[in-house]
């Protein structure tokens, strides 16, 4: 017999949701074969089957949110037994921290021992827990991920988990009141009613309905995650003026004869990747009541897609030449472009730029891409007049935007940042060096 | 000076789990009661009722016996002294019961009548006692209507009924809810003319619909007589009898009437706060933690008068008792079962019908019956009158409310509000297994029957 497992699809997955299952308990399976939907904080993703057989036991219900590596059912010969009572999984890659132990934890018996970061992925019972001991969940240390894990990490009545798969709500966003934090049928409906209540569209015959789509898939998950962001960071926003002309010369120089030219977002990364590498400070973030500084300039570019948006990372950018940043960052906009990105391949960063710089966007005001302490955005070129040793010249401008968290820095330290950039894009030499 | 952490007036139900709860949060408590322990629901109320009706239906099953080649002597009567005894011997066990319950908890009882003295203190047998947080669980009494004639010997109440060693020929009941019928079962069967007055147009107007109509029905068939959307203008008295003057002309004569138009709060112990604790038309008002208006002072079980059960008030006396001692907890009222032990019996939990359509819409709902006629145990124990009825949401299969008449339906009543509790929806009901055959059987096939898949009924489709 085969267990099938919540797949951990990259580094920092700790929980996915189940959201369908695409075969029934019964049918013949075969190894490889999509067998179900997850959906991760970053993308939904079709999962395949550990093994072949008879899917003989879907274990975890659709809509459940799981911790990564937990059982979700079994496959296996027609008739062999199903293991009873839970399954334990060891998440062998967390070592527990002797310093957390210290700290204040929720203690729940045996049901939910799982990270409550600043997304608060938290069960219901911790969250009621939480509640009641008056504890914020982001002072909640996580203790590890090797507790034990089952289908009842999310308590809920029948007729609740009906109601919110009929109204595609997930049990996690709400606090169960019911008996140990079980989520009961009035707890889903505060939250569809909170859900519909948001914006309410009257009818009117100067407007004309052509279309209406379930938000689903990256659009769904993009949505969730610039609105936490927008809702829960201070954001601030500063701008730059920077002159691009030697840069447009530079690159024009180096691009003569290349088949694979060098773009400017190549520069742009690069350059930034040796800003952020210099300054711990923006590679900073908050997690719970922390600041936790990691030492790689790890640079993610946002990549617009169909119907959404991916932020690949280029790791330790600072590292690469200007030559492998381009062949990478074309190779990840190209996977992001056709839905073939892998997780690991959009995680792990510790700062992002966004460029809108194929319009003639003249300023814009970029969501931070959380928990990241800032994001860079750069506008379209433009012409500008100017003097130089009196005398009036032709410049090519553009306007580095920069949104950052003020938990993380202030005024000075965003400024640092976009005063390096600009020096590096304005002596391109330097960012070769 | 002793403080104790609580002080709780009233040894009914509300005022004797206060205490216990109290205790064993490792409170210091002290409890007062005016006269015995167990309230209204041990010495005048549920239990008494219950060991009458048991005799009732003793006699209808003597009476019934025929029809399964017993024969017997029907023609059977009740030594009403014997009755009285039996029932004030049930009645001392459970009493006794309950002083070895707050015994064991170390619970200090006081017996004489208490009162608030201050917000920190109560009076009893004129002494003061200091206590930190009150319950107050004065409890209920009957309600009195103010009519001409009302205030003689032959009016008694639920309280006095229950002591009579002499039976009346005739006993009107002014009031058909829950204890106008279950006297009017009780002494019906003891050999008694009974003749129920109630102003509303049905009987026990709280229950669903078609329990009231089913009631009626075979109260009717048994030869009571019951006179609907009837209000009593007065009662005037002769040396031989008593006659309601009802206000639309009707007369009724009986030897005896019982007056049981419902209980109102018993607010003697508010004592020296009568007029700061906030009343509302003569009931203390309490939040969901049953905390009056003042913070160290809860009113849990009848003297609120959010709804006058026992198994209600003990919910909201260990409500009030957790929050006297500093935790929080709330009393949620929505599934409180009602139980009314007639022959047969009547039993509800969750909406009405009437209530459903009023909240959901009629097109929302659907209604599922299963007749205990179609029932094997029902039939084979000749306890085919009756039905279970569920009402289901017609989106989510939610059970919106269960309500039953039939041989054991304060008991099989329990099922359906454990579901309801847990939220099992009804199709899920219908699918679990019941055993065969019994009464309960009719619950699932109900269930099954709102879905329109029940397989013991005939094809409605068709």
């Amino acid at each position: 017999m085969v267990e099938i497992f919540m797949p951990k699809a990259g580094m920092d997955m700790k929980e996915g949701t189940l959201i369908r299952w695409l075969k029934e308990a019964g049918e013949p399976v075969e190894k490889d074969e999509p067998i179900m939907e997850i959906e991760t904080d970053k993308i939904t993703m079709e999962a395949e089957a550990p093994g072949d057989g008879i899917l003989l036991s879907k274990i975890v219900e659709e809509g459940s949110v799981v911790p990564v590596l937990s059982v979700l059912g079994y496959i296996g010969e027609e008739g062999e037994e199903i293991p009873e009572g839970p399954s334990v999984i060891m998440n062998f890659e967390t070592p527990i921290q002797p310093e957390a132990a210290a700290k204040k934890e929720v203690q729940i018996e045996n049901i939910d021992k799982k990270a409550v970061s600043s997304n608060f992925p938290a069960t219901p019972y911790a969250k009621m827990l939480a509640t009641q001991s008056q504890i914020d969940l982001k002072d909640v240390v996580h203790i590890s991920d090797n507790g034990i894990i089952h289908a009842a990490d999310v308590l809920a009545t029948p007729l609740a988990k009906r109601i919110a798969k009929s109204n595609q709500v997930n049990l996690t966003d709400t606090t169960g009141t019911g008996y140990h934090g079980k989520i009961t049928k009035s707890d889903v409906l505060s939250l569809t009613a909170a859900d519909t209540d948001t914006i309410e569209i009257f009818e009117n015959p100067y407007r004309t309905e052509i279309a209406r789509k379930t938000l689903k898939g990256v659009r769904k998950i993009v949505g969730k995650r610039m609105y936490e962001s927008y809702s829960q960071v201070p954001t601030v926003m500063q701008s730059m003026k920077v002159d691009m002309t030697d840069l447009i010369e530079f690159r024009r120089q180096i691009n003569e004869g290349r088949e694979n030219k060098i773009s400017l977002n190549d520069f742009i990364i690069k350059a930034t990747a040796i800003a952020v590498k210099e300054m711990p400070h923006v590679r900073s973030m908050i997690v719970g009541e922390e600041l936790v500084t990691y030492a790689e300039a790890n640079i993610g570019f946002a990549v617009a897609v169909e119907d959404g948006l991916y932020v690949p990372v280029i790791k330790n950018a600072d590292l690469l030449s200007i030559g492998e940043i381009s062949r990478q960052a074309r190779e990840l906009a190209g996977k992001a472009r056709n839905s073939t990105i892998t997780p690991d391949e959009y995680s792990g960063g510790t700062f992002s730029v966004t460029n809108m710089g194929m319009y003639d966007v003249y300023t814009f005001n970029p969501i931070i891409n959380q928990p990241e302490s800032g994001i860079l955005g750069i506008t379209g070129i433009g012409e500008v007049l100017r003097l130089a040793d009196e005398k009036v010249v032709v410049r090519q401008e553009a306007i580095l935007c920069m949104s950052y968290d003020h938990r993380v820095m202030d005024g000075v330290g965003s400024a640092k940042l976009k005063q390096r950039v600009k020096e590096l894009l304005e002596h391109p030499i330097q960012i070769l060096i | 000076m002793k403080q104790y952490d609580v002080g709780v007036i009233g040894g009914g139900p509300a005022g004797y789990i206060s205490a216990i709860k109290v205790a064993m949060l490792g409170g210091s408590v002290i409890l007062f009661e005016k006269s015995v322990l167990g309230g209204t629901c041990l010495n005048r109320g549920c239990i008494p009722t219950k060991t009458y009706l048991k005799g009732a239906e003793m006699i209808h099953h003597i009476k019934t016996a025929s029809k399964y080649g017993i024969v017997n002597d029907t023609d059977v009567y009740v030594d009403m002294k014997k009755a009285v005894a039996n029932k004030n011997n049930v009645v001392r066990q459970l009493t006794g019961g309950v002083g070895s319950l707050l015994k064991s908890r170390g619970i200090k009882v006081i017996y004489g009548e208490a009162q608030i003295f201050s917000e920190t203190s109560i009076i009893c047998n004129d002494r003061e006692y200091h206590v930190k947080n009150i319950i107050l669980c004065g409890g209920s009494k009957a309600n009195l209507i103010p009519i001409p004639g009302i205030d003689h010997e032959n009016i008694v109440t639920s309280d006095e009924i229950l002591d009579m060693e002499k039976l009346p020929k005739r006993l009107a009941i002014i009031g058909g809810g829950v204890i106008g019928c279950e006297i009017a079962a009780a002494f019906h069967y003891y050999g008694c003319e009974i003749t129920i007055i109630e102003a509303e147009d049905r009987i026990l107007p709280q229950m669903d619909e078609d329990i009231s109509k089913a009631l009626l029905k075979t109260l009717t068939e048994r030869k009571m007589n019951v006179l609907t959307s009837h209000m009593v203008g007065k009662i005037t008295h002769s040396s031989k009898e008593s006659t309601i003057v009802c206000r639309n002309g009707k007369l009724v004569t009986a030897d005896k009437i019982l007056l049981s138009i419902g209980r109102v709060s018993d607010l003697s112990c508010l004592g020296s706060l009568k007029e700061k604790i906030m009343q509302d038309h003569g009931k203390v008002q309490v939040d969901e933690h049953m905390r009056t208006n003042i913070s160290n002072i809860y009113a849990p079980g009848d003297i609120n008068g959010r709804s006058m059960l026992a198994h209600a008030a003990f919910k909201m006396g260990e409500t009030a008792a957790k929050n006297a001692m500093g935790m929080e907890a709330s009393y949620k009222p929505d599934l409180v079962p009602s139980c009314i032990y007639t022959i047969p019996e009547a039993a509800g939990v969750g909406m009405t019908e009437t209530a459903a359509i009023k909240k959901m819409g009629k097109e929302n709902i659907s209604i599922g019956k299963f007749p205990f006629m179609a029932n094997g145990r029902a039939l084979a124990s000749n306890e085919s009158t009756g039905f279970v009825k569920v009402i289901i949401d017609n989106h989510y299969n939610e059970l919106l409310g269960a309500h039953i008449l039939g041989g054991l339906a304060t008991e099989m009543i329990s099922e359906a509000a454990s579901l309801i509790s847990s939220e099992i929806p009804a199709d899920e009901i219908a699918d679990i297994m019941h055993a065969h055959p019994t009464y309960s059987e009719a619950f699932m096939e109900a269930c099954a029957d709102a879905l329109r898949e029940c397989m013991h009924l005939p094809n409605k489709s068709q």
